[in-house]
């Protein structure tokens, strides 16, 4: 049984370490004494056979290509029709897709409000007055004051979209960024990172977010919230 | 004009003690893994798939040559290995390295001697 392992993931190595080493690799298997020392092979043929397809794969493509010539000694050259890629790059490819794939899954899968709170780069940091911060979000940290410029890029009115309009205001007051909701107390909007702000005493580890979307010139021309398991999209009133 | 091997340098273990068991004598794949083995005490063994890819490399470099099947033995898919000049050579410039450092730590791991007050 671990012979057939073992020929058999002899087979799945390249064909040119095939050719030159697998019948010597076999006979070593066949001279060694069966338990745990074959075990001990079948665990190397198996690193082997990653090794080869992955650190060796290109030596092995180099050296399975021949030039082809035609009968009269002219080169011939291929056209891109009969392209095939190489098996080392499949095989690297197809780990690549996989990790990518887990990655998108998990990002899907979590909500940002579940990563740490990451500070905005460039925003002074103050140690008064403290943010009651959400607690779904980890730890407490001190507010950051958003720089003046940056602070008049959001202020106005924006228009939800159909077919349940209402009007958001947001403000600058004291450095900070508040918003007013119809039939909703103003909050203040704590700074997260980039464009994104979390509504300060958020309650129930219910993180509500809100994220401009900033127009050419650097002005906020749209707002996404997130709110209570709801989203909206608003556009700025013009 | 000496070519200059030092580009080589310093050895995987897995090359230099390739090497060194093929010193001795031309050897079959098993019997470079054994020798191997026995000169580490076996501290230091290699299975198969690292002994084939490192003696594909130095066949590649010339490090190494490949002699094929030898008439009467029993196994007819064992090959014999030869130690190359080139080989030769990059083992001594090896060993000739590590007589360095092993120098230097002899030196560094001399108790100090004591000072006078």
């Amino acid at each position: 049984m671990l012979r057939l392992l073992y020929s058999w993931l002899l087979r799945l190595h390249p064909e040119g370490f095939r050719k030159r080493f697998a019948q010597e690799m076999l006979s070593i298997f066949d001279h060694v004494e069966k338990g745990p020392a074959a075990v001990k092979l079948v665990a190397d043929a198996l690193l082997s056979l990653v090794r080869q397809w992955t650190v060796r794969s290109e030596y092995w493509e180099r050296a399975s290509e021949r030039v082809p010539w035609s009968a009269d000694g002219a080169p011939v050259f291929y056209t891109l029709e009969s392209f095939k890629p190489r098996r080392g790059a499949l095989f690297a490819g197809g780990i690549l897709t996989l990790t990518l794939f887990c990655a998108g899954y998990l990002d899907l899968k979590f909500d940002w409000s579940d990563s740490a709170f990451i500070p905005f780069k460039g925003i002074e940091f103050t140690t008064s007055p403290k943010v009651d911060a959400p607690s779904s979000l980890g730890r407490a940290v001190a507010p950051a004051k958003i720089p003046e410029a940056a602070l008049q890029t959001y202020p106005g009115a924006y228009v939800t979209d159909p077919p349940n309009e209402f009007t958001i205001l947001i403000a600058a007051e004291d450095g900070e960024l508040a918003i007013e909701i119809p039939r909703e107390p103003k909050s203040r909007l704590v700074p997260a990172h980039g464009t994104r702000f979390v509504f300060s005493g958020s309650h129930d580890g219910n993180v509500n977010w809100i994220e401009f979307v900033k127009h050419d010139d650097g002005t906020a021309d749209e707002l996404r919230i997130y709110r209570n398991g709801r989203h909206l999209t608003a556009h700025r009133r013009p | 004009m000496k070519e200059d091997l030092s580009t080589f340098l310093p050895l995987s273990p897995a090359t230099l003690h390739i090497l060194l068991s093929l010193a001795g004598e031309d050897l079959h794949g098993y019997a470079i893994m054994q020798e191997v083995a026995r000169q580490s005490e076996g501290q230091y063994k290699l299975g198969p798939g690292t002994l084939y890819d490192n003696l594909q490399k130095m066949i590649d470099r010339r490090f190494v040559l490949e002699l094929g099947h030898r008439a009467g033995d029993d196994d007819p898919r064992r090959r014999y290995y030869r130690l190359a000049v080139r080989g030769r050579a990059i083992l001594a410039a090896e060993v000739a390295r590590l007589e360095g450092v092993v120098r230097e730590a002899n030196l560094r791991l001399r108790p100090a001697k004591p000072r006078r007050a």
